[in-house]
């Protein structure tokens, strides 16, 4: 299913502190749920989202290799905090803090995730967003590999592994 | 009644009562259309318009119902499971602008609210149990009383994450220690953001460390050092124990060349003291001969003196021949005038004449053997006094060689005191040698213990890890 073509905006759309986004996917990504602050966040109705890939948000200005991270996280059934910048129907944007994990039926296979996405830390946004754009730049150059190796390169300068970093710079607000 | 009404599915009573109206208009209508033959058309016309109406109005009804029905027992349906404890099901494809849709959205909201509190708490809680204290519960987002429980769940997350970083810092602590135990002083505790009550301890321990380090550092240092000093010391002690039994050996060779040069001076000294008891006999023996020589010159005199008094006596003789023979020539002259008478008388003095010449002759021999005595004795005299001289020279000899040999004797001895001496030095000698080689033995000894020692204090520090024991 090929993406409709949006032309990204400048425009930023703040999450209300109170709120959180809910959405809900198969094991392939298609949206199975969206509450109603999805909707109004991204701009679509409940029938334009249903049954879509969840990359109908996707914004370019994510690194290809942070995806592939949530992928590999929660396909071995572990939860996973992101900092994620989305793609509105309109073209503008909006960060959150997404908190995806799995959906287990009554024998304990995964049968869809779960994304809770709450109002990010501004401060965390800012320092997240140059190590994004170093990241894409990378990948533009030398592949998924390489824009992740600098996230790793960063884990390993700072000393501290991927949750506990996003965690701590979302902190408790 | 009640009891009959709560039994009864309300909306499908009512769908039913629709369905019995719809059935029913219809009857109504044909009933009217042929009972009712005088009505006007026109009048017929409306009542048909308002029943099929009507029937229309029924049908929309029963659609709309059944409908409605269908998105109650959708609701239903997720409820239940909810209600079952599956919480992740969601009301979709429902129009959120009726009343229905309404109800539904915020039955999804409730559940997401829950799902989304459990979920949390759930993951929070296994983390936590797992001992990672970095995750708590996210109460952002939740509403009333969930982000109030969260944020006391979270309260407790902090309580028990204070207790497990302490109970971490403790293993902490316990690690190092246990390194310690094994001889592992390298590692100090870690102290960033310790409680307060037990960050004395890890100081004190981390002193404890740092000290048994620097004590294996200098244990090494000083096990290397009197390593090399035990090794130097049995090298040299094996240099000086060489160097003793070769001296020892040297000094059995001295003592033995010694003994023989004391015996060879001994010997000497006899033979001197032999000398010069020879050189006494020598000396009376030259001065009996030179008293022998004496009186042999003396004799000698005395023969020339016998001698002379002997040619005077054949002188004599020699007188008496000539005489006698000039008489024996008067007695043949007078004989010879006799004539016969006198011819036996004749035969006489030739007799006479013969024996006057037989004594010249006899006299004229002695003379010659006398001569020859004097010749001899003066010959034996002169013998005799260079005897004498000789004699004499030799008892000057004598004496010289006499003091010669009471020089060499007193040389001698001297020179025996002087070997006595040396024999005295070199027996000390042995006896430091003795000494310096048994000296050399136990120092032997020692710096093998040294060794040994060194060794253990070497191999001890060295199965510890501290720092700078690479530099070492």
């Amino acid at each position: 299913m090929k993406k409709p073509n949006i032309t990204p905006t400048n425009i930023e759309t703040l999450m209300n502190k109170d709120d959180f986004i809910v959405s809900k996917t198969d094991t392939k990504g298609i949206i199975t749920y969206c509450n109603r602050i999805f909707m109004d966040m991204a701009g679509y109705e409940e029938n334009e989202l249903l049954g879509k890939n969840h990359n109908i948000i996707r914004h370019p200005d994510m690194p290809r290799v942070a995806f592939k991270l949530v992928w590999d996280t929660i396909q071995a059934g572990n939860e996973i905090f992101a900092f994620v910048k989305n793609l509105r129907k309109d073209g503008g944007f909006y960060w959150v803090f997404t908190h995806i994990t799995a959906d287990y039926d009554t024998n304990g296979n995964i049968v869809g995730y779960t994304s809770v996405r709450r109002a990010p830390n501004r401060s965390a946004v800012d320092a997240i967003i140059p190590l994004y754009a170093q990241m894409i730049q990378a990948e533009q150059s030398g592949g998924m590999d390489v824009g992740g190796k600098i996230l790793f390169d960063f884990l390993d300068a700072n000393n501290i592994e991927y949750e506990p970093l996003i965690l701590s710079l979302q902190g408790d607000n | 009644m009640e009891a009959i009404f709560r039994k009864i599915n309300t909306i499908t009573f009512v769908k039913k009562i629709l369905i019995i109206l719809a059935l029913l208009l219809p009857v109504h209508t044909g009933f009217v259309f042929f009972t009712q033959a005088d009505i006007s058309t026109t009048a017929l016309i409306i009542q048909s318009s308002i029943s099929l109406l009507l029937f229309i109005l029924i049908i929309v009804a029963i659609l709309s119902l059944s409908r409605y029905s269908v998105e109650i027992s959708k609701i239903s349906n997720i409820t239940k499971k909810a209600a079952d404890g599956s919480l992740h099901h969601r009301i979709t494809n429902i129009d959120k602008t009726e009343e229905i849709g309404q109800l539904a959205w915020d039955i999804n909201d409730l559940l997401d609210q829950q799902e989304t509190f459990i979920r949390d708490l759930k993951a929070s809680l296994e983390l936590i149990s797992q001992g990672q204290m970095h995750r708590q519960m996210l109460p952002k987002g939740l509403h009333g009383d969930f982000v109030k429980t969260a944020t006391d769940v979270n309260k407790i997350f902090i309580t028990i994450g204070t207790a497990h970083s302490k109970d971490a810092f403790i293993q902490d602590i316990l690690e190092v220690i246990y390194e310690y135990e094994q001889g592992i002083y390298l590692k100090q505790i870690d102290t960033t953001g310790m409680q307060e009550d037990i960050i004395g301890l890890a100081n004190g321990i981390n002193k404890l460390g740092s000290s048994l380090g620097d004590l294996s550092f200098m244990n090494l240092k000083n096990g290397l050092t009197l390593q090399k000093g035990s090794d130097m010391l049995t090298k040299n002690v094996d240099i000086l124990s060489k160097s003793a039994s070769s001296q020892a050996a040297s000094l059995e060779e001295t003592a033995a060349a010694l003994e023989e040069i004391t015996s060879t001076i001994q010997s000497s000294n006899q033979n001197t003291i032999e000398m010069q008891e020879y050189s006494g006999k020598v000396t009376a023996s030259v001065d009996e001969g030179l008293k022998l020589a004496s009186q042999t010159a003396q004799s000698m005199d005395t023969i020339n003196d016998e001698v002379n008094t002997i040619s005077e006596a054949i002188s004599i003789i020699d007188q008496i021949a000539f005489q006698t023979n000039i008489l024996s020539l008067n007695a043949a002259v007078e004989a010879a005038t006799a004539g016969e008478a006198g011819k036996g008388f004749a035969v006489v003095a030739q007799e006479v004449r013969n024996l006057a010449t037989r004594s010249a002759e006899a006299a004229n021999e002695i003379k010659n053997i006398v001569t020859s005595a004097t010749t001899k004795a003066n010959e034996g005299k002169l013998l005799a006094n260079n005897m004498i001289n000789g004699y004499h020279q030799l008892n000057t000899d004598i004496t010289h060689t006499a003091n010669l040999i009471n020089e060499v004797t007193n040389a001698s001895k001297e020179q025996e005191v002087g070997i006595l001496q040396i024999n005295n030095a070199v027996a000390l000698l042995d006896q430091g040698t003795q000494q310096s080689a048994a000296i050399a033995s136990e120092t032997n000894s020692v710096a093998k213990e040294s060794n040994q020692i060194a060794s253990v204090i070497v191999n001890e520090a060295n199965s510890k890890e501290f720092t700078g024991k690479d530099t070492l």
